[in-house]
């Protein structure tokens, strides 16, 4: 299995921060993985899975290199966007965002129809968040949507940084999707 | 960018020095906070002073603030800190050696959001013995100078983070001890890293140990030519 992780950071700093512990999980998670970085990755074929980094919390380049990502919405595999991954992944599907800070642990409910646990604590380090589109909320913070999907595809939005202290959710997802 | 590193002189802090320079970033100014209680939360205490023998070492202009140290005021006097650096020299953000402390990196990014800082931990999650590893590949000398945990008795004080030591400490992560110290079971001061322009003798030092815990206090350094 191969994941391609595309790097949102507008600095090569961030990304020892936002893109490696992710490239980690997904080796840990049985993927042969190789690294993208927004505007140079054109489409991701022959990839099974394509992971969306995260970005400083300054950082909103990746708002102006959304027209290199379109190919995302008909990607066959499985994608998971964090943060501003999840962001880039719900503009595709219609939705917009608005100006909501949350920086710290944070707790999610779950949705009843949702695979994740019922309640469980997450890191939080956005300040943009995201409504409307296609998208189904999984599971929610009590300021917003914190974890979404694209209805029929197996692509998938947190918002909050998994990598911080909830690996097992990417793994669980990475292997669910496999 | 034009950055401030929060500088403790120990192993991440430099660490996070050196990579926030191999990425091409201009390190405006090292930024310490001095706590006067060594049982402070959120910053590094033991040899804390001595930041500034190390600052001259690198070559870098160091800003500082003293802090009481007390867990509801340390936050106010990092933002103190960090709004200072900004109009002294400039900066854009900070970086930042933290790597496990969710505790340490809310408090820091609360405090950049609220001035328009870019944060930067460039060693966030990353894997501790591959961390230790990669400090003795690059050529820091780091010396121990805090043991806060069982299985790190006296012996340690003093003790360089060679490639011995290294595997010592990642072989006692077995019992539980994480190998780079992140558990605040060990507190480290560096002598010399890439891109130093002296390296740092300590000349007069003494441990101090009891109940399971201590510190190797430094009483005197000096500075060497690399």
């Amino acid at each position: 299995m191969k994941a391609l992780v595309i790097s949102l950071c507008s600095e090569l700093l961030s990304e020892m921060e936002f893109v490696t512990p992710l490239v980690r999980i997904a080796r840990h998670s049985g993927y042969l993985v190789q690294l993208g970085r927004v505007g140079e990755v054109t489409h991701a074929r022959g990839f099974d899975a394509v992971l969306l980094s995260g970005t400083a919390l300054q950082d909103f380049g990746y708002l102006d290199q959304m027209g290199t990502l379109s190919w995302l919405r008909d990607f066959p595999g499985k994608v998971l966007g964090v943060c501003a991954g999840m962001q880039v992944l719900a503009l595709l599907h219609g939705a917009e965002l608005f100006d909501c800070e949350e920086i710290g642990m944070t707790e999610i409910h779950s949705e009843s129809a949702s695979p994740l646990p019922e309640r469980f604590e997450v890191y939080a380090l956005h300040r943009k968040a995201v409504r409307g589109g296609k998208l189904e909320v999984l599971g929610s913070s009590a300021r917003c949507a914190q974890v979404v999907k694209v209805p029929g595809m197996e692509h998938f939005g947190m918002l909050f940084h998994p990598e911080v202290r909830n690996p097992e959710l990417v793994s669980a997802l990475l292997g669910r999707l496999k | 960018m034009r950055l401030g590193v929060l500088f403790s002189g120990g192993k991440d802090s430099c660490m996070a020095l050196h990579l926030t320079r191999e990425t091409g970033h201009d390190i405006a100014c090292l930024l310490t906070v001095l706590p006067r209680n060594p049982e402070s939360f959120l910053f590094h205490t033991p040899n804390i002073d001595w930041t500034a023998e190390q600052a001259k070492a690198i070559g870098v202009p160091h800003l500082t603030v003293e802090s009481d140290g007390k867990k509801e005021s340390e936050v106010e006097d990092l933002r103190r800190l960090l709004a200072l650096a900004q109009e002294r020299f400039g900066i854009k953000g900070v970086a930042t050696g933290a790597i496990e402390s969710v505790y340490q990196a809310e408090r820091i990014q609360r405090v950049c959001a609220a001035l328009g800082l870019w944060v930067f931990n460039p060693l966030w999650k990353r894997d501790q013995t591959e961390h230790l590893r990669e400090l003795l590949t690059l050529g820091f000398e780091v010396l121990v100078v805090g043991v806060f945990a069982e299985h790190l008795d006296e012996d340690w004080l003093g003790r360089r983070l060679d490639s011995p030591a290294i595997e010592e400490l990642i072989s006692l992560a077995r019992k539980g001890i994480q190998p780079a110290g992140e558990g605040g079971e060990l507190e480290t001061f560096v002598l010399f890293a890439p891109g130093w322009r002296q390296r740092i003798q300590v000349t007069d030092c003494l441990p101090e140990f009891s109940l399971g815990s201590g510190i190797l206090a430094i009483h005197s350094v000096r500075r060497l030519p690399p």
